[in-house]
């Protein structure tokens, strides 16, 4: 099942991928996309008022950078607040799973196929 | 550079005419290579040359997803500015004005109105008050900048 990403999610979302290794733009949507096995989509152009609004923010910091082969790219790197705000957003992203799954559980018990975050859908 | 993909640029290039020279291109820099990045990636599945233009356009998105939303961003960035050169240029001009008042006051008013010596200060005090809760109005969530909020918080207090 392919779901378009929620506009509000994505700045935690970049900030979780960031706090995996700095990467450029294409970079991060592509590693959006293997993570969620191609079920998130998402147009990439919206990447980079996200990634202006965290720079903004002072939570990342972007860097021309030469690569081996081809033109230069504008890497981003999370800062010490980005650090704690990836920490921060992707737990309230957490919860609010949680939650929501509670709710669904309550509702309609049995039905949602799911134990719990963090556990595999069975197949 | 595939021709739709420049013809792509030059849209997006033009939407974005009202940002700086340097910041717009900057964002056209990084535009082209994420766009260069995704005809790699293409063209490494075995795609024909317009193939990969169209699929790497259709994954990035229409010129107004592109540009829509660095305008917003380059809005979101002079707005913040904008606050804090207020927030500095009333502070200053407040500052110089309650000097020129301090001065003026004890120099020319008081001593022909036999006033007390006290008024400029407290004239001063207000003042600030009423200035900080302008400023500080600016940095307020959203909901409560609407005027009608503050009108009628203003006018409560007052009785």
């Amino acid at each position: 099942m392919r779901k378009d990403l929620v506009k509000g999610d994505l700045p935690a979302l970049v900030l979780a991928v960031l706090s995996r290794q700095p990467l450029h733009g294409y970079g991060i949507a592509r590693e959006v996309k293997q993570l969620s096995s191609d079920a998130l989509t998402m147009k990439e152009a919206t990447l980079y008022p996200a990634l202006r609004v965290l720079e903004q923010d002072r939570l990342i910091t972007g860097e021309w950078q030469p690569q081996e082969k081809g033109a230069d790219r504008k890497v981003y790197t999370l800062t010490e607040a980005g650090k704690r705000e990836a920490q921060k957003r992707t737990q309230e992203l957490k919860d609010y799973a949680t939650l929501i799954h509670t709710v669904l559980e309550k509702l309609e018990p049995g039905t949602s196929g799911r134990k719990g975050i963090g556990h595999a859908q069975p197949a | 550079m595939h021709s739709l993909l420049e013809d792509y640029l030059a849209e997006v290039e033009a939407k974005l005419s009202v940002l700086p020279a340097k910041r717009r291109e900057e964002e056209m820099r990084e535009m082209r290579q994420h766009l260069a990045d995704a005809v790699r990636v293409n063209r490494e599945l075995g795609q024909n040359e317009d193939e990969v233009a169209a699929n790497a356009l259709t994954e990035f998105g229409s010129v107004e997803e592109a540009s829509e939303g660095i305008l917003w961003s380059w809005k979101r960035y002079l707005q913040r500015k904008l606050r804090i050169w207020s927030f500095w240029w009333i502070t200053g001009m407040l500052t110089a004005s309650d000097a020129f008042i301090c001065f003026q006051f004890s120099r020319i008013y008081a001593p022909s109105h036999h006033v007390p010596s006290y008024q400029p200060y407290c004239t001063i005090l207000c003042s600030w008050v009423l200035a900080l809760l302008i400023l500080s109005s600016q940095f307020l969530p959203a909901k409560y900048q609407q005027p009608s909020w503050m009108w009628w918080w203003f006018v409560s207090s007052a009785q």
